[in-house]
């Protein structure tokens, strides 16, 4: 038992580590600049992690929930000039009373239908962004939002921002570790495993459905503010609909039945466009590729890949008489 | 009704487009009984459960668990209540371990949620402790002890049999309704299913048993109800049933004759 309420961490100390060391050894702010997005998506990510691989549930309307974020604290800091963070509750706020009511009209659909469903909230949310203009600015976008400062210092360059989003990253996978590892996180895992059995053992399905799409809404949320204020201009063409689908495929990618998988679909979706840019015109049939190979093979994702080599390597180990190491 | 009479159904009904499912069946159980359902296939036996664990809603009738109507109740209601199934087809949680199956069936008697868990309140803390131990005592009792870490769908089919028994009882039920729990297993597993029945029924619990192994019915049941096309056509203590003519007609002639003979 005793190994057990030790291991569910191990995973953060790891990430804290490799976070707490890259910027010792990557300087370029081209770099840390991705990091920073690495840990934004992988917010969003773990929140649709959360509800597709846990509560069974699909989204397509991620954007729009991140849009959200994003715009209300923009707003509340332009026009309003309210301190950002005030705008964060007030947004975080806002988006989950949208996703409540989103999520009671909607989560009684299953499937495709549910998935056709958040396609057009998500829809009409980017609609909303462009046509708003008195508020969002329209197409031309929100400008000279202001950048965030904690304790006087303001969080003005790439490296201090990294360090902001990166423990916010950590922390939420504290609580999101803790939460999968509950009765609540088994409550998800038995919906999705079998939702009339659930039922009959005291889960809500639909009370817990509307419980974590709100909390993904929320991490959406969450990750938008932090892009609003880190690229301080808001265009809706980064809440459009082809960023729900990469939301999603980083969440299948990286492995929806762990939240790791969230990091790590965060991850490789985020440098791969990166490292592609230089094949040019091939770069969109490679990026395919490579998601078609990872899906093949590792039909639980990136997560479930990691885990299947890590139990080849201990087997290996094993006839060769060394020691077993890990679990 | 009788003294301690722990749920009352009463001329409940149920149809399926034209299909009279269940026709105005009633019936009490008593508190600590063992109390079979029998019937051909397509009597209408796991309709009945459903209406009782409220899967299905009943068109007219009552049902009454210790002086609470829940015919109206959402089974997540009605498990709050102490009342809890199997599956006839195995309906287990294939995507978790064994032991997390069994602590599923503790979701019922805990309360933390969604912000005392992610924060990891005492209260949360001391919850989570509380289902790991009931549930290995519940593997225990079914002898799964050993599988507990391993995936569910990774049990032989008369294992998965005993984890759907071992997550019902990890409840507490004061109710257990199990669909035909010796479906697909041979004499020597029947006998440990047999021998479980009577523990749970020696810990105060109350079963319904959906069957169709004769030898089993016969053997545990304190009584026993017949349905045939929904209706029930006879009631009684086994030797009764087994002397009833219009069952013997309806379903069960041979089989009797093997058992006896």
């Amino acid at each position: 038992m005793n190994r057990r309420d030790l291991h569910p961490y191990r995973g953060i100390f790891i990430l804290l580590a490799i976070t707490a060391i890259s910027p010792l050894f990557i300087r370029s702010h081209y770099h840390i600049n991705l990091m920073v997005f690495i840990g934004m998506y992988t917010l969003l990510t773990l929140g649709l992690t959360l509800l597709l691989g846990y509560a069974g549930q699909v989204s397509l309307g991620q954007a729009g929930f991140y849009g959200i974020g994003a715009y209300v604290s923009g707003i509340l800091t332009v026009k309003c000039g309210i301190n950002p963070w005030l705008a964060l509750p007030v947004s975080i706020l806002i988006t989950s009373v949208l996703a409540f009511f989103i999520g009671f009209s909607t989560l009684h659909l299953k499937g495709l239908y549910l998935a056709m469903a958040t396609l057009g909230v998500g829809i009409i949310f980017h609609i909303l962004f462009v046509e708003l203009k008195n508020l969002t600015g329209g197409a031309i976008g929100l400008m000279d939002i202001p950048s965030l400062s904690i304790g006087g210092i303001k969080l003005d360059t790439d490296l201090k921002f990294y360090i902001l989003v990166w423990i916010i990253v950590l922390f939420i996978f504290f609580l999101v570790t803790n939460l999968v590892n509950s009765r609540v996180g088994r409550g998800m895992r038995a919906i999705q495993g079998h939702e009339l059995a659930s039922n009959c053992f005291g889960v809500d399905p639909f009370k817990y459905k509307i419980k974590v799409f709100v909390l993904s809404a929320a991490l959406a949320s969450l990750s938008g503010f932090l892009y609003a204020h880190y690229i301080n201009f808001l265009s809706p063409s980064v809440f459009d609909f082809s960023f729900s689908i990469l939301f999603l495929t980083m969440t299948i990618v990286g492995g929806r039945e762990s939240i790791w998988g969230a990091l790590y679909g965060a991850t490789l979706l985020t440098l791969l466009p990166e490292f592609l840019r230089r094949y040019e015109d091939l770069n969109v049939m490679i990026w395919g590729l490579v998601l078609v190979v990872v899906l093949i093979f590792f039909n639980r994702g990136m997560a479930g890949g990691l885990d299947f080599l890590s139990k080849w390597v201990q087997e290996r180990f094993k006839k060769k008489g060394g020691v077993r190491i890990g679990t | 009704m009788g003294h301690n009479t722990l749920l009352a159904v009463e001329n409940i009904q149920k149809n399926f487009g034209g299909l009279n499912a269940i026709n105005k069946v009633s019936f009490t159980l008593e508190e600590g009984r063992i109390k079979s359902i029998i019937g051909p296939n397509g009597a209408g036996k796991t309709t009945l459960l459903n209406l009782i664990m409220g899967v299905y809603s009943t068109e007219a009738g009552k049902i009454v668990f210790q002086d609470h109507p829940i015919e109206r109740l959402k089974p997540h209601q009605i498990a709050s209540l102490g009342i809890v199934r199997t599956f006839q087809t195995i309906a287990l949680f294939e995507n978790m371990t064994v032991l997390e199956n069994v602590m599923v069936g503790r979701h019922v008697r805990t309360r933390s949620g969604f912000f005392s868990n992610s924060f990891l309140f005492p209260r949360a803390k001391l919850e989570e402790a509380e289902i790991a131990r009931t549930a290995w005592e519940k593997l225990e009792l079914v002898g799964l002890r050993e599988r507990g870490r391993e995936s569910a769908s990774a049990l032989t089919f008369a294992e998965q049999r005993l984890l759907e028994i071992a997550r019902a009882m990890a409840s507490d039920p004061k109710l257990v309704l199990l669909d035909e729990p010796a479906a697909g297993l041979n004499k020597t597993e029947v006998k440990i299913i047999s021998q479980l029945v009577r523990t749970i029924r020696g810990g105060g619990v109350t079963v319904i048993l959906v069957e169709h192994q004769m030898d089993l019915v016969m053997d545990i049941s304190d009584e026993i109800v017949v349905l045939n096309y929904g209706t029930k056509i006879a009631e009684g203590k086994p030797k009764e049933i087994q002397n009833n003519q219009e069952v013997i007609t309806a379903y069960l002639g041979e089989k009797i004759e093997v058992a006896e003979g």
